[in-house]
């Protein structure tokens, strides 16, 4: 585990507790800066109705730039720099989707160092936050860095290219059988079967490990009481319960259903596809994200004490929040976190590594708490082991991802008994929590620190780890 | 503002310091609503502040971090980013 960091400075929340050069300005960096596609006035309008804020008149405005309200206690004041059609800003995950969406911007990266553009340097100090190389570090010439701006329409055609791909192997496939596989033939499901279970090896020839008289804890949205592939699943008692004030532990929002599902759906279901990875596992629900899908630490690190005091022997967290390069992680998630890891037999922590990356535009760094060394990091790939292109990345020393599992397209429960196919790296993290169950059940003895190992050691390797961390979670192949 | 203060390790594990450390902060830091939930097991201690009092906490040596309550989101691709459903401002 890596050492801990230095003390952290607390993070500035509203101007008046963060100096500034300028009056009513932040000096903390914002997290993220969004390309618009033209230099107009409108992009003000448009940044405002996507964060939901006015103009903060008179906050150390210009000519060339609007200052905006704060959208978030803990966000610096969003800018508009309209003469190079740019703006700054820290953003929640709702928040980039809606940009995204608009027709104005262009892209939306990460504030990093070193990435700046050379013409931001030079224009405004404000926003080229002084890129300082290290003594005797030669920078790259321009033409050698990461292009800033992807070309419109990168995305689709990274797609579209991947497509062409799958159907080129598949045609040849057809006619030569005996060729080579290429390493990425897609998993497929069948009508019978996830195809996320094929990906992570579950196969009931070779495991019948179930989970069964393992408990795991899934801190989410609550879940679907009436849902038929739980019922008589949970743990009696205080097995469900809601962190969240004024909220039951019954889902009104489908992620944490969805999360839950991954591990514990049942192994007949009702829907007739299998989709749980360990369906004898015992159940903790607890509720620490609202309907919304939003929840507070102190929530969160309620739901965790309560799960490990309930006998969870892993908990799988598919929440987040973003992090910048370089920036701390949380304190006092990572400290819950080691003591439950360190504790005999103790409890392993898995959470998402986080959804802000936008491949192949740009890459984004571990959010928190997965960037925790003592919780488990988990990264999304797709049916053909490539990595999700929302996936956050390992960027730093500080948030190291850990392992991945499947997370495009991933079929489970969903509210009002239904069933829903989504994404996110949400998905893969219970794949991993529900793998970690059937070694528990394979190899009781086994401690905290112990399937951290096992699991990291079973993987299938997917190439370099700053995408998927060790590999690919795979099910025991004995039990 | 409701803030989570991590202890040093060495005052973490020592009841009498972490004693010490918390009427520390309920004098000089103006800690209140302390929740003691997570103080013995794990030195966190968790209560309300007032902002310009966080850089008093954060000087304390026997205080590792100071972190502000955040929020978190479920990380769900789609549907599960809801939006409050008020309608968008529009800049006057």
């Amino acid at each position: 585990m890596p050492a801990k960091l230095p003390k952290k400075p607390v993070p500035k929340v509203e101007a008046s507790s963060a100096p500034s050069t300028e009056t009513g300005l932040e000096a903390r960096r914002p997290a993220y800066i969004i390309v618009f596609r033209e230099r107009s006035p409108a992009n003000t309008k448009v940044l405002a109705a996507a964060l939901d804020v006015n103009e903060a008149k008179g906050v150390a405005a210009r000519d060339s730039r609007t200052i905006l309200q704060h959208n978030h206690e803990w966000a610096v004041r969003p800018r508009v720099y309209e003469r190079m059609g740019l703006a700054v800003a820290d953003l929640d995950p709702s928040e980039i989707e809606e940009l995204q969406k608009s027709d104005s911007v262009a892209a939306i990266v990460p504030n990093r160092e070193r990435r700046v553009p050379p013409i931001i340097e030079h224009t405004d100090p404000e926003v080229a936050y002084s890129p300082v190389l290290e003594p005797g570090r030669i920078e790259p010439p321009v033409s050698l860095r990461e292009p800033f701006v992807p070309p419109p329409g990168a995305e689709f055609a990274f797609a579209y290219a991947s497509g062409i791909r799958d159907a080129a192997e598949m045609v040849l496939r057809a006619f030569r059988p005996s060729l080579p596989s290429s390493g990425l033939a897609a998993i497929a499901g069948s009508a019978a079967h996830s195809w996320c279970l094929n990906l992570i090896g579950i196969d009931e020839k070779y495991s019948r490990a179930t989970g069964r008289g393992v408990r795991v804890a899934v801190l989410d949205t609550g879940i679907d009481l009436q849902h038929p592939d739980f019922q008589g699943r949970f743990i009696g008692g205080d097995g469900t319960v809601s962190f969240v004030p004024g909220e039951t532990v019954q889902d009104g929002n489908g992620h944490g259903t969805h999360c839950a599902g991954v591990i514990g759906g049942a192994a007949r279901p009702n829907g007739g596809r299998r989709y749980g990875v360990a369906p004898d596992a015992e159940l903790l629900i607890g509720k620490v994200l609202s309907d919304a899908g939003r929840g507070h630490d102190d929530q969160i690190i309620e739901g965790i004490d309560w799960a490990a005091d309930a006998g969870a022997q892993v908990i799988s967290m598919s929440l987040g929040s973003p992090r910048s390069v370089e920036d701390p992680y949380s304190d006092p998630y990572e400290v819950v976190a080691a003591n439950y890891l360190a504790m005999v037999p103790g409890t392993l922590i898995v959470a998402a590594a986080g959804n802000e990356s936008a491949r192949p535009s740009f890459t984004s760094p571990v959010g928190d708490p997965a960037a925790c060394p003592s919780i488990m990091a988990v990264a999304a790939v797709d049916k053909l082991r490539r990595v999700a292109p929302f996936s956050c990345r390992e960027m730093d020393p500080i948030g190291s991802l850990d392992i991945s599992g499947p997370g495009v397209a991933v079929y489970s429960a969903w509210m009002a008994g239904g069933y829903r196919t989504i994404s996110g790296t949400s998905m893969a993290t219970p794949h991993v929590a529900a793998v970690a169950a059937l070694f528990l059940e394979v190899n009781p003895e086994l401690t905290a620190q112990q399937l951290w190992s096992r699991l990291l050691e079973s993987v299938v390797s997917l190439g370099v780890r700053e995408d998927f961390g060790a590999g690919l979670v795979q099910a025991p192949k004995a039990g | 503002m409701k803030v989570h203060i991590t202890l040093i390790p060495s005052v973490r594990s020592d009841p009498g310091k972490r004693q010490d450390v918390l009427q520390k902060l309920l004098s000089e830091a103006d800690l209140s609503e302390v929740n003691l939930k997570r103080f013995e097991r794990h030195g966190i201690l968790s209560g309300e502040m007032p902002k310009e009092k966080l850089p008093v906490a954060e000087k304390m040596n026997a205080v590792q971090s100071v972190s502000p309550d955040g929020v978190k989101w479920a990380l769900g691709k789609s549907p599960t980013r809801t939006t409050p459903s008020s309608p968008r401002k529009q800049l006057k």
